[in-house]
């Protein structure tokens, strides 16, 4: 009995140690990426696998890297001139570094950027002419691009010419068709919104496909840095404003959860995410009621809509939805902020867009800042005309 | 011998459950918002998500690793008790068999015996199971191979259940399930046509397979293109988890049947209001 004894004592004590090391600032800990500070302190672990939100790297061998896609599906990296390795089919074979790639989403392309692989993209699914990243314009003018037609309905056929080495996508519908084509699929979503260090370390994700490692960890450290510049300057404000970010649509609203990039980068800012409580996939439909309860007490909101699709002014946000004129961002004084267009084209400037965040929901911390990514909106529609380059004419 | 009554201790059970509660507050404070890391488990199986995840983050997987710990001196300490007990029941079987109190205390047996059974399946599930997660399947009538396997899946054809009640708004015109009609070949094994959906998995030599999304989710969906999502499994710890399953139920059944009742009306079991 005194072994059990003796072994419950163990057991307690090393429980008890454990929970010491737990009481760290609300920015550290847990593997889905809470430790975004932490990390960025310089206390880097060579491993050799690497979980990225629902996304995993592991080196097996020098001629081998096996990921985990968003769907869960593992593929087998592999140098080229390397044997293929047994236990993959060939669809799930990409040998790197990769030479010609079709990307779904902005985002893709944006790392493709950071990792300074743009010149790999020969097809996407934004057209010529919804494009604001001049590097991307310029190869859609020299043909090295091409539109592979809506991402409901691709070309398959465009595709096939383009003749790629992977297709970037968050549709698990094309895997059949792609590997009767023989050509390997990566699924860059996942069921469960990416949180901030996902979001972040994402770049590492695609880095190893290109051989591009370095550019990857320069970038996390890059934008890890201006995460522990926005903390320092936020940390010891005393005003503590409710942020709501989502949007109202004919019979649906749809919300960021808590455990999305956007829910806890709000929260280390000094500020308090209304929808904390909310888990799961980015875009998270809850209920009317709950909308509009959080809005009664939210002090800064952003709404999904961007100018161009009719978050002008909040006084045209109200009469598209009369319902949410009640919430009080909406009311006289009150601050809402619209993405514009060039944002989500934007993902290789997290460092930027972050700081933009941060200096919005307390622009006291951050004086006479020019905002980039998102419009403030004014209460009524801005008179024909003046409008000048805001609603489409950047390019990044 | 000595270790027998080590393992048939009731202080064991005591300590052991005391343990565990200790052990799940502090998997609670874990698994706080970071569910997915620990659903990966599902995709991969245990001895890699040991391997990989819980080698990466010991801080997190500690408690699962303990949890682990308990829940086998659990089911050796059950087993040696429930073996004990069943062991001097045996040497009269016939009489308690017949007798009533004798089929409850088998009963209470069977339960704990079923409970080990589920445990071991489960194991079994996530130590020898494979697993093959987010096969899409397309009504395009192209046939997808399941990656790493023979098995070859083909919808043949596919009808989406909208949402019919009145009772949610929001969910008019939406789409709360969707049954395909599954072509499923295997070689060696032939072929096999059956109706999929969400709540119905189909089972053919070995392997099951699980809708896990389908899509489009409604009519005016952003993404139009048709097409349902599976897991495929081959999980020999199953006949094991349904055999626990029956075995706990009938264990269940027993204990309402034979459970011991006061019978008379002595002056103790007449309620005090009717008392004069």
């Amino acid at each position: 009995m005194k072994i059990l004894v003796l072994f419950a004592l163990l057991f307690f004590t090393a429980f008890t140690l454990t929970c010491c090391d737990m009481e760290q600032p609300a920015s550290e800990g847990g593997p889905d990426g809470k430790s975004v500070v932490s990390k960025m302190a310089g206390k880097k672990a060579k491993k050799s696998f690497l979980t990225i939100g629902e996304f995993t790297v592991e080196k097996k061998s020098d001629t081998l890297t096996v990921v985990r896609d968003g769907a869960g599906r593992n593929l087998a990296l592999v140098p080229r001139g390397a044997a293929d390795p047994e236990g993959f089919p060939p669809e799930m074979i990409i040998h790197t570094p990769m030479k010609r790639v079709v990307a779904y989403s902005n985002f893709d392309v944006a790392t493709l950027r950071v990792l300074g692989e743009i010149n790999t993209l020969v097809g996407t699914t934004t057209p010529e002419n919804r494009w604001y990243v001049d590097e991307v314009k310029k190869r859609f003018t020299d043909g090295s691009i091409v539109w592979v037609g809506n991402s409901s309905g691709v070309d398959y056929e465009v595709i096939k010419k383009q003749k790629p080495d992977v297709v970037l996508t968050w549709d698990p519908s094309i895997v059949p068709m792609m590997t009767e084509l023989g050509i390997p699929v990566v699924i860059t979503s996942t069921p469960v919104a990416m949180c901030l260090n996902a979001r972040m370390s994402y770049v590492k994700f695609l880095a190893p496909f290109f051989g591009r490692e370095q550019e990857a960890d320069a970038y996390f450290q890059r934008v890890g840095d201006s995460l522990k510049a926005i903390r320092r300057r936020t940390r010891d404000l005393a005003d503590q404003p409710k942020v709501m970010w989502g949007d109202m649509y004919e019979k649906r609203v749809l919300v960021e959860p808590g455990n999305a990039w956007i829910g806890e980068l709000v929260g280390l800012v000094q500020s308090d995410y209304l929808f904390e409580d909310v888990y799961g996939t980015s875009c998270i439909e809850i209920s009317m009621e709950r909308f509009l309860t959080s809005g009664n007490d939210a002090t800064v909101y952003f709404t999904y809509r961007t100018p161009k699709t009719g978050a002008t002014s909040k006084e045209a946000l109200k009469r598209n939805h009369p319902l949410m004129a009640c919430i009080t961002p909406l009311g006289p004084g009150g601050s809402v902020y619209s993405p514009l267009p060039w944002y989500s084209q934007s993902g290789d400037k997290l460092d930027e867009i972050f700081t933009e965040i941060a200096a919005i929901i307390h622009p006291d911390a951050y004086p006479n800042y020019t905002l980039k990514y998102f419009l403030e909106l004014p209460e009524k529609d801005p008179v024909e005309g003046k409008e000048g380059s805001k609603n489409g004419e950047k390019r990044i | 011998m000595l270790l027998f009554r080590f393992f048939t201790s009731l202080h064991l059970s005591v300590v052991l459950f005391l343990l565990l509660v200790v052990d799940l507050l502090f998997g609670w404070y874990c698994l706080e918002g970071n569910t997915s890391f620990y659903q990966m488990m599902n995709r991969t199986g245990l001895v890699e998500w040991l391997l990989t995840f819980g080698r990466s983050d010991p801080f997190h997987t500690s408690w699962f690793v303990v949890l682990l710990v308990l829940l086998f001196f659990l089911a050796i300490n059950t087993l040696c008790c429930t073996g004990e007990k069943l062991t001097r029941l045996a040497k009269n079987f016939h009489a308690t068999l017949q007798r009533k109190s004798g089929r409850f205390t088998l009963s209470v047996h069977l339960m704990h015996l079923a409970m080990v059974v589920l445990l071991a399946g489960y194991l079994l599930s996530y130590i020898f199971g494979e697993v093959n997660s987010s096969v899409a399947v397309g009504d395009s009538g192209m046939t997808t191979v399941v990656p790493g396997t023979q098995l070859r899946l083909r919808v043949e054809k596919m009808e989406m259940i909208p949402y019919s009640g009145k009772g949610i708004p929001a969910f008019e015109g939406r789409r709360i399930d969707a049954e395909a009609l599954l072509h499923i070949s295997l070689k060696g094994y032939g072929e096999k046509v059956q109706k999929i959906s969400m709540n119905r998995p189909v089972f053919f030599h070995g392997w099951s397979l699980f809708m896990q999304t389908f899509n489009p989710k409604s009519e005016g969906s952003m993404s139009k293109n048709i097409y349902i999502v599976l897991d495929v499994r081959r999980d020999p710890g199953i006949p094991l988890t349904f055999c626990g399953m029956t075995a706990f139920v009938l264990g269940v059944l027993g204990y309402l049947c034979f459970r011991p009742r006061k019978t008379g009306t002595n002056e103790n079991s007449i309620p005090l209001h009717h008392k004069k």
